[in-house]
């Protein structure tokens, strides 16, 4: 029973941080078709915002997030303004965009470790009490990690669902063309769905640093996780992300408990490898589920 | 936008004088610093050029060329090691292995579309970088010290190298690396170029730029993709073999993002798909590298900005910018001759359009 | 009729480098319906891509109530009020047909008077109503098309460019399509209408335009057409 109480807990709880790294990604991709390697660098700088926040600023814990959220906002603005506006164009953009943004990757992943080193710091938005469920310690800390999740994901459902602005996002996604002739204009769709992702991002950027530390490498994992996830799901489609994240969640950490920490990922990854010999368009992937 | 068929002339000849010049570089007596940076630069030109096959010749958003590197740096040290075979013949078999291997990661990646491959690619390294570093396992013992199956977080060290030392004395056995490398690289060049050049090269530029063309005309693209992957592989392989013989050990930072992207900055430096690119920019990379090894902290950092700067303002990379600079200049030439002038005018106009 | 709502001068458009379109000249008057009829692949698309600013002219101008588009980007011309209906299914597939329609409305003028709209699209397609929270790539092709030009009507321009609206549809969807345009003429919108074939069209244009290899061959009204009947043959085998 404890054991699987403790199983149950961190599968939740890595489900939840994996869901909200994914919908950035996901959404990035299936709105413009740019698979954003620089996603992880956007959790680390949500992560390290917070930290600089209640540290140097001196602003309450809580004031954390907030922080990050506007700090990767406009991170993700300035990617869309800085280098995505002038390559949207090019007929290699898909191509291009992977290698551009892992360039960026690495430049954002250089500035963090010239400004903070690599000293892995905690993170202040964190509670530290918790209780007892059958004998197990559960810290606030997961619960709110787990509701931070999806109340992110409800809002970002909402938005898409039944905002003008989502509704503008969803149909550049589905045929480009079309919604310019509704209007739309492209780019400054691409611009608000980086936002959105910096958002996001810096949301589970703190979720993240909240269980670990800080490390200027500290989105890297994650996002390769959140990869997986998207890889499985299908690119683009948010809902199969979030199931697939919670799934994933609660494999690795029966895997963790079962076999071992270090064989998390690869079992991960291996059964990612089985299901797209079997699928490979994604499990709940249609084939147009890309950009259309 | 490609060079084609009449240029095999100038490739041919540039080839040889540069291959002239590299052989007589150690007979002018440089520097060991100098012959050990040029063996590497040897190296990743190799492992760049296939990478170039696979990325920008098949279309194959492949980031495994590292864990393919990684392989055959591996095996050759444990075969070495563990086997006590000697080191040529262990990375004669590591090669073979590489291809095996990338054959492994071309049958789950390779049906997924572009941006899939790369994700899954990239997991593929992550984990095998992962599974390295968290190797602490007893393998053997060496006296009271525990030494792990992988090497560890410390690389896998004391296989040996290829014999240099005892041939050439310890004074020159650089160059045994130096002439070692060469040869790969010229081999894995001859190859990719035959690759470019062939029809198959040509089967998928056509894919490329027309994919309902390809599949109307029964190009089978997931075949010959898979074919070039697992060509690729075998020099890329081969590379990692002998960048372990050459350094006597190999470990887990090969697989390193950093390294990664480095190697990726070399072929967009020089140019998606093209023939000369993978020298080029290796050749302009590691220039700018020796120009930032006084600045450590942002050596990285330098190398995100070029990377994402290149790909936004010079989306053809440094051999497409110089291709252009020659047309212009053989049309300038060609111009002052009258009528063919205008010809050739014509003909650089409609490549510019082109390139658009 | 003294100055047209479209006004085409001598352009020429194409894609990289191609011209398809020659010195290509015509208006259309406010309340007017003008009919481009050709062969498939002589330029039709492109001159409809071209006015609704999907492809920059690579000569000539066209202007807009009297003001030039020159480069203007694709949303800015649409929020002057010029809308193009594309060719075929370029609907939303995976939306519903509500938020089809109101993407239509996405610009923020026609987006306040989206109810209104809304309710004239709904009273002249009473179908896409009983059919409002389905997701569009469930429809009918004829409905589908429906869908389209309902969706251009909700932006609430001035001029609708209609690209092929009969194309791949069943008779009877034809029909329907059809009535629909005559009854958008009679409320006296303003209308470039582009076919393949002048059979349909010949009764409600005021003006017929004849494009053939990127080049106007003639052009007149529907009347003056039955006095040609070389031309019938010639280029529309009818």
């Amino acid at each position: 029973m404890e054991t699987f109480v403790q199983i149950l807990v961190s599968g939740l709880t890595l489900g939840a941080m994996y869901a909200a790294s994914t919908i950035g990604l996901s959404l990035v991709w299936g709105a413009m078709g740019v698979l954003n390697m620089a996603h992880g660098a956007l959790l680390t700088i949500g992560g390290y915002a917070s930290y600089s926040a209640v540290i140097h600023l001196g602003l309450p814990w809580y004031l954390g997030l907030p922080a990050a959220i506007i700090v990767s906002f406009i991170v993700g603005l300035l990617i869309y303004h800085i280098i995505f506006r002038f390559m949207y164009r090019h007929p290699a953009f898909e191509t291009n965009v992977i290698i551009a943004t892992v360039g960026l990757a690495i430049f954002l992943e250089q500035v963090t470790l010239l400004i903070y080193g690599a000293y892995p710091f905690l993170q202040p938005f964190s509670i530290e009490e918790g209780f007892f469920v059958s004998g197990v310690f559960i810290r606030f800390q997961n619960v709110v990690i787990l509701v931070l999740a999806v109340v992110t994901m409800l809002l970002v459902a909402a938005l898409l669902s039944r905002t003008r602005m989502g509704r503008a996002i969803r149909a550049t996604a589905l045929n480009r063309e079309a919604a310019q002739l509704m209007g739309v204009n492209v780019g400054r769709v691409f611009a608000q769905v980086m936002g959105i992702a910096g958002v996001v991002a810096a949301i589970s950027g703190v979720m993240l640093s909240s269980i670990t530390t800080l490390a200027p490498t500290m989105g890297y994992d994650p996002m390769l996780k959140a990869f997986i996830i998207c890889v499985i799901a299908g690119l683009g489609n948010v809902p199969g992300a979030l199931i697939a994240a919670f799934v994933l969640g609660l494999f690795e950490s029966v895997v963790q408990f079962a076999v071992g920490v270090r064989f998390g990922f690869p079992a991960l990854l291996l059964l990612v490898i089985i299901a797209l010999i079997w699928r490979p368009y994604g499990v709940f992937g249609r084939r147009q589920v890309r950009r259309v | 936008m490609f060079e084609t068929g009449p240029n095999w002339r100038r490739d041919a000849a540039f080839g040889v004088v540069l291959i002239a010049v590299m052989i007589a570089i150690p007979f002018l007596g440089p520097s060991r610093y100098f012959i050990g940076q040029l063996t590497l630069f040897f190296i990743w030109a190799t492992v760049v050029s296939q990478w170039n096959l696979v990325f920008g010749v098949a279309g194959i958003f492949s980031l495994a060329q590292m864990a393919i590197f990684a392989f055959g740096g591996f095996a050759t040290g444990m075969m070495g090691l563990y086997l006590g075979i000697s080191l040529w013949f262990a990375l004669v078999l590591a090669g073979v292995g590489s291809i095996l291997f990338s054959i492994i990661i071309g049958l789950a990646c390779l049906r997924l579309r572009g941006p899939y491959v790369a994700l899954l690619t990239l997991a593929i390294a992550q984990v095998m970088y992962l599974l390295i570093i968290t190797d602490t396992a007893c393998f053997y013992m060496e006296g009271v010290t525990c030494r792990n199956f992988t090497g560890g977080t410390r690389g896998l060290a004391k296989f040996g190298d290829f014999g240099f030392r005892e041939m050439l004395g310890r004074r020159e056995y650089l160059k045994g690396d130096y002439y070692l490398s060469l040869f790969l690289l010229v081999l894995a060049t001859v190859f990719s170029f035959a690759i470019i050049r062939s029809p198959l090269g040509f089967a998928f530029r056509a894919l490329r730029d027309n994919p309902e063309y390809g599949v109307s005309r029964g190009l089978n693209r997931f075949k010959y993709q898979l074919l070039v992957f697992a060509m690729s592989a075998f020099f890329t392989g081969l590379a990692g073999g002998v960048f372990a013989g050459h350094f006597r050990v190999i470990g887990a930072n090969v697989l390193s993002l950093p390294l990664l992207l480095f190697l990726i900055s070399m072929m967009v430096v020089g140019g998606l798909g093209r023939a000369w690119g993978p020298i080029l920019g290796a050749a302009l990379v590691m220039l700018a590298d020796e120009g930032m090894k006084d600045f450590v902290e942002i050596r990285n950092m330098g190398y995100g900005a070029l990377i994402v700067a290149i790909v936004v303002l010079l989306p053809q990379g440094a051999a497409g910018g110089l291709e252009q600079v020659w047309e212009w200049g053989r049309r300038q030439v060609l111009a002052l001759w009258g009528g063919t002038g205008r010809l050739a005018a014509r003909r650089g106009a409609a490549g510019e359009e082109r390139r658009e | 009729m003294s100055e047209p709502l479209l006004e085409v001068d001598s352009l020429d458009a194409g894609y990289h480098g191609q011209r398809v379109l020659r010195d290509i000249s015509f208006g259309v008057p406010d309340g007017g319906l003008i009919t481009i009829i050709g062969p498939n692949g002589h330029g039709k698309t492109t001159l409809l891509r071209a006015v609704s600013g999907l492809i920059h002219p690579m000569a000539g101008e066209i202007r807009f109530d009297g003001k030039a588009l020159g480069r203007a980007r694709v949303d800015q011309i649409v929020a002057r009020g010029i809308v193009h209906i594309p060719q075929g299914d370029m609907i939303f597939s995976e939306m519903t047909v509500r938020d089809n329609l109101l993407m239509g409305a996405y610009l923020p003028v026609p987006f306040r008077q989206a109810d209104a709209n809304l309710k004239e699209v709904y009273a002249l397609l009473p179908r896409l109503e009983e059919r409002e929270s389905q997701v569009a790539s469930t429809l009918s092709g004829g409905e589908r098309r429906m869908l389209a030009i309902g969706r251009g009507m909700m932006t609430g321009g001035r001029i609708l460019l209609i690209d092929e609206p009969s194309l791949g549809l069943a008779p009877i969807a034809i029909d329907t399509i059809y009535g629909l345009i005559q009854k958008l003429k009679e409320a006296g919108r303003t209308i470039l209408l582009v076919e393949e074939n002048a059979s349909r069209v010949a009764d409600l244009a005021d003006r017929i335009y004849l494009l053939d290899h990127g080049e106007f061959v003639w052009q007149g009204t529907a009347s003056e057409l039955d006095l040609h009947e070389e031309i019938v043959e010639t280029y529309l085998g009818a």
